[in-house]
């Protein structure tokens, strides 16, 4: 898999956009959908609206106290998936564990990527500022691990531990069909097309565009174009007089327009105004988020992937980095939906195919078991499970999982008020985080 | 599944939109004409100009400052070319088979010479494509062969060329991804010049076993190992099948193909041609979900040619929207077979795209005889429509022949024709 490390002879995001004469935050919401650079400059001159009103002393960066309720029927969960392996061990470091440390000699990083948080760990220096407010989850893994990405990737997006269920759906698609059964979109992913942890069995569950290049759609002077796309669009069943093709193919052709058109008619409502995220991908798609939960359009689960953590290479920079990015996207995640009064109402959670093997190799690590997973929410800050023992690897040199996947799904179905057996088999939520 | 047989065209249009990467329409209607209506003997003919189409030559690589609009352009030309047939198809589908990212790769030279080897290789032989891939300079830094050391080996090329490259999961054990690492160990790229030194400082010393072979083994002897395997051909003969027909082959189809390619040594051709020439393949129709680029290729070339005046090459940076931009692939496992490309994302994005530009359009051409509807299929060569799709067709042609203008018409014809769930579907 690869690593998306950044060369400077490759385009960025923003850069292809640009090229295409179209910013790079995607929220570029206005009723036309697509705003030209100039415009997106002209908004960004505006005052802002909304200013915080109550500051937490917890880190550097002020953050927002929390604000709003929490009523189990409007939760959202928010699954961040970090793409290719995330190392956990950089995220949240034992760096007073001597084991680790020696297994890690080669590839310690740097003390001013860390912050210190007690005598036995630190974290990622870019996650700093929300010391306060994350939680994280230790030593998330499966009974029997396998190294290969997909083989992982299956069974995280299915919620299939140990590849015995073989569900037909996505876990997260299992978890919109149980809370939001009947809602016009009830799942939506963010910033990668459709993922396979979406497929549902009868909620609607969306992958989101670009939004700034359905200009030609939103804006068409032709009356009779969209009414005829929603036509070819509709009688999801109806193959007659097609010879051989696949009917199912046809029907999924014909919602994934029918849905699009659907969600396009909603956004509308959103008003392009999120603010004070950082300038990269992922603080474009939690700004969007952000957006999509204020139109109450009864969505209650996003994906978004993101990141390029399959580090075999270059691991003391890019992980750092990358550490950097989300950490800012999430103090401005934080504050935007304490801002809007939905604090407590959101729970952002990651998830990664496995972590990262505790020995180096000469450049990065290779692929592991356990990892850790972060948490931002109405959450307990702080550590939770329980911590891998370095000094019993099995023979790939791994480390054992603490706590399984099931217990961790769990914790995030009955958040969004599913009965987590429904949607995992043998997972019980975590407590610990005071949910 | 139902089959009624289907017409001359609708079989040249299939065989079309697997063996090249989009139907041409004048081709299919050369193939049909010549086929006194026998669809069967269109179809062929349509097969063997595919298999004998000429390879194209790599478009030229000029690094500028902003690196690689050349290698992005100029592989986007090729795929829209006329006489595109089965090596640009097959090129395309060893780009990805061995999926190399321009975003770790960061080389436009070296990605180029990869792209070089797709196209001299795609329907030569594939032990020896293997071999010029584990010695290519962007796959050695993409899946960080270069600087791996026999004292922290690397284990990301040893697992990937096992797992997805020739083997399959299953096929191998852990303790073979890290004798296969302590094998590979040794080479360094260099960046600037490409040039690939070994250090036997760095370089395995002693003996490993790897795939029950024992013994201080090289590179090459690695790859040897691998081809050996009874499960190298099987997987890719597979991954052949699926691409070209839509679905996994039976287990019969699956051992005769994997006979096909060990028997003349892992010659590619032998099995494309058993592939393309086998019962099933015509009846395996539109059972997959186009990929970004047959569909954007499929499109530009329904919706050109383009009015006198305007850029007859369309910029397909639309494709990094729709997740297939070339050397771009999403992972080492490259663009998977999937329903995914079905998805809300990717129909808003084509149909904002279609009706952007239809813009350019010229008036469709009705033949004699024919009217605006036929005109539409025969630009898309959509040949098999449902009902459905037709009635809406012809519902636009009516409802707007009085008082719209024939180009308008013929935008608001092609636009819904390139976004219907038939041409979705290879």
């Amino acid at each position: 898999m690869n690593d998306h490390l950044h060369q400077p002879t490759t385009m960025t995001r923003r850069q292809l956009l640009a090229a295409l004469g179209i910013t790079a935050t995607g929220a570029a919401l206005g009723p036309g959908l697509l705003t030209p650079a100039s415009a997106a400059a002209k908004r960004k001159a505006k005052p802002t609206p909304t200013k915080p009103t109550k500051l937490a002393r917890t880190g550097p960066v002020p953050l927002a106290a929390p604000t709003g309720a929490s009523n189990v029927g409007s939760r959202v969960l928010v699954v961040l998936e970090l793409q290719g392996g995330n190392d956990g061990f950089s995220m949240l470091v034992p760096s007073g564990d001597g084991q680790f440390r020696k297994l890690r000699d080669r590839a310690w990083l740097n003390p001013n990527d860390l912050q210190q948080i007690d005598d036995r760990y630190s974290i990622a220096k870019g996650l700093a500022p929300l010391a306060g407010v994350l939680g994280f989850v230790e030593g998330i893994g499966v009974a029997k691990p396998d190294l290969s990405h997909f083989e992982m990737l299956s069974r995280w997006w299915r919620g299939d531990p140990d590849n015995t269920g073989k569900p037909q759906t996505g876990f997260l698609g299992r978890c919109c069909d149980l809370a939001a059964p009947d809602a016009a979109i009830a799942g939506v992913s963010v910033g990668g097309g459709a993922t396979p942890s979406l497929i549902s069995a009868r909620s609607s569950t969306v992958s989101l565009p670009d939004l700034g290049l359905l200009r030609d759609l939103t804006k068409d002077d032709d009356e009779r174009v969209r009414p005829g796309l929603a036509a070819l669009a509709d009688g999801s069943n109806d193959v007659a007089g097609l010879g051989a093709v696949d009917a199912d193919l046809i029907a999924r052709a014909r919602t994934g327009m029918n849905s699009g058109l659907a969600l396009l008619d909603r956004l509308s409502g959103i008003d392009g105004k999120a603010e004070g995220y950082p300038k990269n991908n992922i603080g474009s798609s939690l700004a969007l988020i952000r957006e999509l939960i204020s139109i109450e359009a009864g969505i209650r689960v996003f994906h978004v992937p993101w990141g390029s953590f399959d580090t075999h290479t270059g691991q003391q920079w890019s992980h750092p980095d990358q550490m950097r990015q989300l950490g800012q996207a999430l103090v401005g995640f934080h504050n935007d939906l304490a801002h809007h009064g939905l604090s407590n109402r959101v729970l952002l959670a990651t998830t990664s195919e496995f972590g990262r093997r505790p020995e180096a190799n000469a450049g990065g690590t290779d692929h592991g078991t356990a990892s850790t997973a972060l948490m931002m929410g109405p959450i307990r800050a702080g550590r939770h499970g329980a911590p891998p023992n370095f000094g019993q690897l099995d023979h790939t040199g791994n480390v054992t999982a603490t706590t399984s996947m099931a217990d961790y799904y769990a914790t995030l179905a009955s958040w969004v008020g599913v009965p987590p057996d429904e949607a995992i088999a043998n997972g019980q939520p975590l407590v610990s985080l005071g949910l | 599944m139902t089959d009624p047989s289907p017409s001359p065209e609708a079989l040249v249009a299939h065989v079309l939109r697997r063996a090249t990467i989009a139907p041409e329409s004048s081709l299919v209607a050369r193939f049909v004409q010549g086929s006194s209506g026998d669809a069967r003997k269109a179809a062929n003919a349509a097969i063997d100009w595919a298999l004998n189409a000429p390879a194209l030559p790599i478009r030229p690589t000029q690094q500028k400052s902003d690196g690689w609009d050349d290698a992005l352009f100029g592989w986007t030309e090729n795929l829209r070319m006329p006489n595109a047939g089965i090596n640009e198809r097959m090129t395309w589908f060893w780009h990805g088979h061995f999926a190399t990212s321009s975003e770790k790769v960061g080389n436009l030279a070296m990605l180029h010479a990869q792209q070089q080897l797709f196209r001299t290789h795609a329907m030569g032989n594939f032990a020896t494509l293997l071999r010029e891939i584990a010695n290519d300079p962007a796959m050695m830094l993409f899946l960080d062969l270069s600087d791996s050391s026999v004292e922290a080996p690397n284990e990301n090329f040893a697992r990937e060329l096992m797992e997805l490259f020739t083997l399959g999961a299953g096929k191998y054990t852990e303790d073979d991804v890290k004798s296969g690492a302590l094998a590979l160990a040794g080479s360094h790229v260099d960046y600037n010049t490409a040039k690939i030194t070994k250090d036997p400082a760095r370089s395995l010393g002693g003996e490993v076993v790897f795939l029950g072979r024992r013994g201080r083994l090289t590179t090459t002897d690695v790859i040897d190992t691998i081809l050996a395997q009874e499960a190298c051909a099987s997987h890719i003969a597979w991954k052949v099948f699926v691409h070209l027909a839509g679905v996994p082959p039976t287990s019969e189809q699956l051992s005769q193909l994997a006979r096909t390619f060990r028997s003349s040594n892992y010659e590619i051709r032998p099995l494309v041609e058993a592939v393309l020439r086998s019962d099933a393949f015509l009846q395996l129709r539109m059972n997959r979900a186009r990929f970004p680029v047959e569909w954007w290729v499929a499109a530009v070339k329904a919706i050109g040619p383009f009015r006198a005046g305007e850029d007859q090459n369309p910029n397909p940076w639309i494709l990094n929207e729709l997740n297939q931009l070339p050397h771009r692939p999403p992972n080492v496992a490259g663009w998977p077979v999937s329903a995914k490309w079905l998805s809300s994302d990717q129909q808003l994005t084509r149909a904002s795209y279609a009706r952007s530009l239809s813009w350019r359009m010229t008036p469709l051409q009705v033949p004699p005889g024919g009217d605006l509807v036929s005109a539409t299929i025969a630009r898309t060569s959509m040949y098999e429509v449902s009902n459905r799709t037709m009635q809406i067709l012809r519902d636009a042609a009516l409802a707007t022949a009085g008082n719209a203008d024939e180009l308008t018409i013929s935008r608001r014809l092609i636009t819904m024709a390139v976004c219907s769930p038939e041409f979705a579907l290879a």
